[in-house]
């Protein structure tokens, strides 16, 4: 597996793609830890709980129609739930260009953030819903 | 029901789940400059959202749902439908004795 530099990752925020807004991208996998530390050992013991994966991105923001806004402003105000799906490259997907989905939602969105000559740009955390994130390679 | 032999793991469980969350596909036109699912202005898309989700996209102006009627349908380039001709076969008769001969 040969190491990447990150120059065109494809993002989709509910079918719609952002790759030419995105600026920057984690999909973030977590699990709960759950202690279960016993009398036997002399260390810490713990299993893994509940997912909490998430996506964060960070989009540069676009009030057209059908852009940034239109679509992130919705999500939040509805509480809709909606895919999110990244891919290391543009490429189709496979074993070496793996897509990462999950069910999300939108719980903040901050429309506009900066100051004067900034790019407007927003950072969005999109928290996955029941099974977290999913990787497949077909 | 039974599980099925050849039936995908957690398959009934995500359906159940996707109706309940009213999902079903659906065949969008893409109107916007944003790609959808991969699919450019101009171009038919097939979705499996929620209808919230289809909602935003409607009205963030990215696409517009297709008429039914306005489909392609697949039998549609095919010659309609043909007088079925009567079958003809011989009877087959149970006589009391109890062999069965065609009559």
């Amino acid at each position: 597996m040969a190491k990447s530099i990150l120059l065109n990752c494809h993002i989709e925020i509910n079918g719609v793609d952002f790759s030419d807004h995105t600026a920057s991208v984690e999909v973030d996998l977590k699990r709960a830890s759950v202690d279960t530390t016993n009398m036997s050992g002399g260390g810490k013991e713990q299993m893994l709980g509940l997912k909490s994966d998430q996506f964060v991105l960070e989009l540069q923001q676009d009030f057209v129609a059908s852009q940034v806004n239109s679509i992130l402003f919705p999500l939040n105000q509805s509480g809709a739930e909606f895919t999110v799906l990244v891919k290391p490259t543009s490429d189709a997907v496979s074993a070496s260009n793996p897509s990462f989905s999950g069910i999300c939602v939108l719980p903040e969105y901050q429309v506009l953030s900066g100051k004067v000559g900034d790019l407007s740009s927003t950072k969005v955390t999109l928290p996955t819903q029941r099974s977290g994130i999913a990787m497949a390679i077909s | 029901m039974p599980k099925l032999a050849h039936e995908p793991e957690g398959w009934r469980e995500d359906h159940a789940a996707q109706r309940d969350r009213g999902i079903r596909k659906r065949t969008f036109r893409v109107i916007g400059t944003s790609k959808v699912a991969g699919k450019a202005q101009g171009e038919t898309v097939e979705l499996e959202f929620t209808e919230a989700a289809i909602d935003v996209l409607i009205q963030a102006g990215c696409i517009q749902e297709i008429a039914p009627d306005a489909l392609e349908l697949p039998y549609q380039d095919q010659a309609g439908p043909t007088t079925a001709e009567p079958i003809r076969r011989a009877a087959r008769v149970r006589n009391p004795k109890g062999d069965n001969t065609n009559g």
